[in-house]
């Protein structure tokens, strides 16, 4: 029995310290401070799946000062571009993070270390749910500001299941066979490749995000969009509150910080106004815009820029490969709500004027002045663009009658 | 036996301290009372004691219930504030309530307030049982002089802890999903198609049997480390042939306190037939009750009363026709009967209300139409078309694979039937009190054995840890 004890606790300690020595080595989520080392374990492909998990130890480690935040449109945003020398930028984008988990990943980030600079990218409505994966409990502060004492129990979770799980072995695993043997940036555009060609070619990834947008918002079917309509308002208070909160932070913080409008495709604003949410959209904007003005105005400083790069213009309107063409890939997109990295770039080069040549129809600076004619101006732009681009109209249109 | 119980105290804490003095308050008074009786037995005191501990239970356990269904009957519109369920009320409160009957009937020895503590807050068996009777476990701390590490008890403890702890993380909790898909579909009103209902419903009935089984034998195997022996919980329920003889296998010990201090004090079957039928619904429906604070967990109770009534009735027109049956048809076709009757209970008892319970039996009397995965038509080769024109539909049911899962439920419905339990195995050993009878396959301290323990237990640990991953990452 004594032998029998020993050899069965030995084994299994000896195995499971081996496997949590590996899984720390390997650091498939980038959650302990070991080594990263090019070929083995630099690209860590779990990341992806992981973001609310990583991303959180990321920023302790990393301890940015200049933050992007957004949902998945703003994953595309290149953390270390136009970024001046003395910050130390991160993209802190979550793949469907709503307005509430931006405003929580931005406490955290400005309680671990003061942030100087905030980009954040705003999609059709501010919003407050969170995903399952979110975790109140692993960040540095709580919503209200307090800072958090000791380790929690999610902390301790994060760290014991990462160090021995199945799936942290597994991402280890993954995280070694998939380590990229060319240059990362060529890396990235093979991948591309590939999921565009997977996917069937960028019209059908726009018509499946064209679809479920539709879906989403059950589509209306009308054919005729909600000019300057003040139809659906935002009654998701929770997400104005701390959008709202997140301003005075930064004006009481002397934060840099800006706001954009994605640039998504011009087809997905024939999409919304299909769906009937043109009104919604324009409300979130004159929401944004007003929000930002009555904030400024009670702190006695200046507005923070709020860009719109959405509309039609001329990186908007790119022109979407063929039904049936796999192989040929667009410049600025994934699909019509995905931008690529390049439109990313531009996004950065209008707002902070760097070297690169951005078409000047690009980026609108808004203002409670300008507002209202910057969306009569869409709508206008929408006119003609359906009227010239009857097919894309056909096309959405048959989404919803399908 | 001092740091044991300052051990099982601080368990018992850590969920929630302020329920510490609840549990020390009760066995402090249990105690003293049941010393008392055991001197002077005092019927009226016996009642008051019993009371309130019942009182303690019902406040934490069914104030809401009863609040918020009288609110509802009469219309009232009470609301009062939800009131935790403290950690292991429903367990310690019987324990005790059976010795104060115990020490009311003299049937208690004189036992020191420390192996007293130990009886009721012992941490292996403190929050999910078994339900241990103070006759079984007293004598055992009295004598137990156990040094601290004893090769035997650890490597018989750790064995048997760890095939409970797979039954649990690995199997149990592997099916979990399969369950909660069918029963939240069927809590939002949805129909679902027959084999969709079916996998769902079985999938319930094997993960609580994993689930609850595995917690027993972690708490034996637990116990077993300090040379103490718990109570036989369960004796692979699903391989009964009759209702009457699954609650000889499942939950042994609860079993065991209401026949004891339930079934037998209203009567039992002393006083005539139908009393006794009465008396076995009475008994079934509180010990649905007992499970939680819900119509549904009344009802399962009501409907195990059912079956039991039912069975004895059946027993009864045997025994006075004087057939025999001991046929392996006959055996096989009851054993289905009475694990198919299990299943339809447990639809009520996971259920999310009445309503839901209905629309997934409904669903598995097809009700929601048979519907075999399109793209998975092939595996039915060329039953296909005959199938199709009985009625089989071919389309895309939810998460029901095809043949995939038919085999899989299967392949569990025949390992429960067929396999010897963890108590079995170990039967040499005598880990358990009341061990079952001994299998071919039995457990033995061998490389062969430590091999299979080992790798059992790397899969479990490695389940228990989990990242919640985001699948949707990708847009």
């Amino acid at each position: 029995m004594k032998k029998y004890t020993i050899n069965l606790l030995v084994s299994l300690a000896v195995v499971l310290l081996l496997i949590a020595g590996i899984n720390w080595f390997v650091n498939p989520f980038d959650i302990f401070y070991s080594a990263e080392i090019e070929g083995f374990n630099k690209y860590k492909p779990a990341l992806g799946r992981y973001a609310r998990l990583s991303k959180t130890y990321q920023v302790r480690k990393l301890k940015p000062d200049y933050i992007f935040l957004g949902s998945s449109r703003a994953l595309a945003v290149p953390a270390g571009y136009l970024v001046p020398d003395q910050m130390n930028g991160f993209n802190l984008a979550l793949a469907s993070g709503s307005t509430y988990e931006q405003v929580r990943m931005f406490q955290h980030a400005h309680a671990v270390n003061k942030l100087k600079r905030v980009v954040i990218g705003i999609d059709e409505r501010l919003q407050s749910d969170v995903q399952q994966e979110f975790s109140e409990e692993r960040l540095a502060v709580t919503p209200d500001g307090a800072a958090k004492v000791g380790w929690s129990r999610d902390d301790m979770q994060d760290i014991t299941a990462g160090l021995i799980s199945f799936d942290a072995l597994q991402a280890s695993l993954k995280t070694i066979k998939k380590q990229p043997h060319v240059k990362i940036e060529e890396y990235l555009r093979q991948d591309k490749v590939k999921r565009v060609f997977n996917a069937g070619g960028h019209r059908q990834m726009f018509w499946n995000m064209e679809a479920s947008i539709l879906h989403l918002f059950k589509g209306a079917g009308s054919d005729s969009c909600y000019q300057h309509g003040d139809k659906d308002e935002n009654d998701d208070t929770k997400a104005r509150y701390y959008f709202q909160a997140m301003l005075e932070r930064a004006y009481t913080d002397n934060i840099d910080f800006y706001v954009f409008f994605s640039p998504v495709h011009a087809r997905i604003y024939e999409t919304w106004c299909i769906g009937g949410m043109w009104g919604q959209i324009e409300n979130t904007k004159r929401d944004i815009v007003a929000m930002v003005e009555e904030i400024a105005k009670r702190f006695d400083k200046k507005p923070f820029p709020v860009w719109d790069f959405s509309g039609y213009n001329s990186v908007t309107t790119e022109p979407v490969p063929e039904k049936g063409d796999r192989k040929s890939l667009m410049l600025g997109y994934w699909e019509g709500s995905h931008y690529s990295r390049v439109t990313a770039g531009l996004v950065l080069e209008r707002m902070f004027g760097g070297n690169a040549a951005v078409p000047d129809d690009f980026g609108v600076l808004l203002t409670g002045e300008n507002i209202d004619e910057h969306l009569r101006n869409i709508y206008q732009q929408h006119v003609e663009y359906a009227a010239s681009n009857p097919r894309v109209i056909e096309e959405i249109g048959s989404l919803v009658r399908n | 036996m001092t740091w044991l119980v300052l051990a099982s105290l601080f368990f018992y804490g850590w969920w929630n301290p302020a329920y510490l003095l609840l549990i020390i308050g009760s066995m402090l008074f249990n105690y003293y009372t049941g010393v008392q009786l055991s001197y002077r037995q005092n019927r009226l005191f016996l009642g008051i004691a019993i009371a309130l501990n019942l009182a303690l239970l019902g406040y934490f356990k069914y104030a809401n219930f009863f609040v918020e269904n009288i609110s509802d009957l009469a219309g009232l519109g009470w609301n009062i504030e939800h009131i935790v369920l403290p950690l292991a009320i429903s367990f310690f409160t019987f324990q005790q309530i059976a010795y104060l009957v115990d020490a009311y009937r003299r049937e208690t020895s004189e036992y020191n307030f420390l192996h007293y503590a130990l009886f009721v807050s012992f941490f292996p068996q403190l929050i999910s049982g078994p339900i241990v009777h103070h006759k079984e476990m007293l004598p055992q701390f009295i004598r137990e002089t156990a040094r601290f590490i004893e090769y035997r008890h650890l490597a018989i403890g750790i064995s048997v802890f760890i095939l409970g702890l797979f039954k649990k993380v690995v199997v149990a909790d592997s099916l979990a999903p399969y369950s909660i898909e069918a029963f939240n579909a069927v809590a939002a009103g949805e129909m679902l198609t027959f084999f969709e209902a079916w996998k769902g419903a079985l999938a319930y009935t094997f993960q609580l049997y994993f689930d609850f089984s595995g917690y027993s034998d972690m708490a034996i195997g637990m116990a077993m480390l300090f040379g103490i022996r718990l109570p036989l919980n369960f004796d692979s329920p699903y391989k009964a042939n009759s209702v009457i003889e699954f609650w000889q296998r499942w939950h042994i010990t609860l079993s065991r306190f209401l026949r004891d201090y339930l079934y037998i004090p209203l009567g039992g079957n002393r006083k005539g037939q139908k009393r006794r039928y009465l008396n076995l619904m009475i008994t079934m429906l509180l010990g649905g009750l007992w499970h939680g604070a819900e119509w549904t967990f009344v009802l399962w109770g009501g409907l195990h009363g059912l079956y039991l009534v039912i069975n004895h009735g059946w027993r009864r027109i045997k025994e006075l026709s004087g057939i025999a049956h001991s046929h392996v048809i006959f055996n096989t076709a009851s054993r289905l009967l009475t694990f198919f009757a299990v299943v339809v209970a447990w639809v009520f008892f996971r259920a999310e209300d009445f309503s839901a319970a209905i629309l997934i039996l409904k669903s598995m009397l097809a009700y929601g139409g048979v519907v075999w995965p399109a793209d998975a038509r092939g595996q039915l080769g060329i039953f296909a078309n005959t199938l199709s024109s009985m009625g089989l539909e071919f389309g895309y049911p939810g998460q029901f694979n095809g043949l995939a899962n038919v085999v899989g439920m299967l392949v569990i419905l025949l390992f429960v039937f067929t396999v010897p339990n963890v108590q079995q195995l170990m039967n040499r050993y005598q880990v358990a009190i009341n061990p079952p009878s001994a299998s071919t396959l039995a457990w033995a301290p061998d490389l062969r054995w430590g091999l299979l323990i080992g790798f059992m237990a790397l899969l479990s640990i490695l389940r228990l840890g989990h990242m919640s991953e985001f699948l949707y990452f990708q847009f």
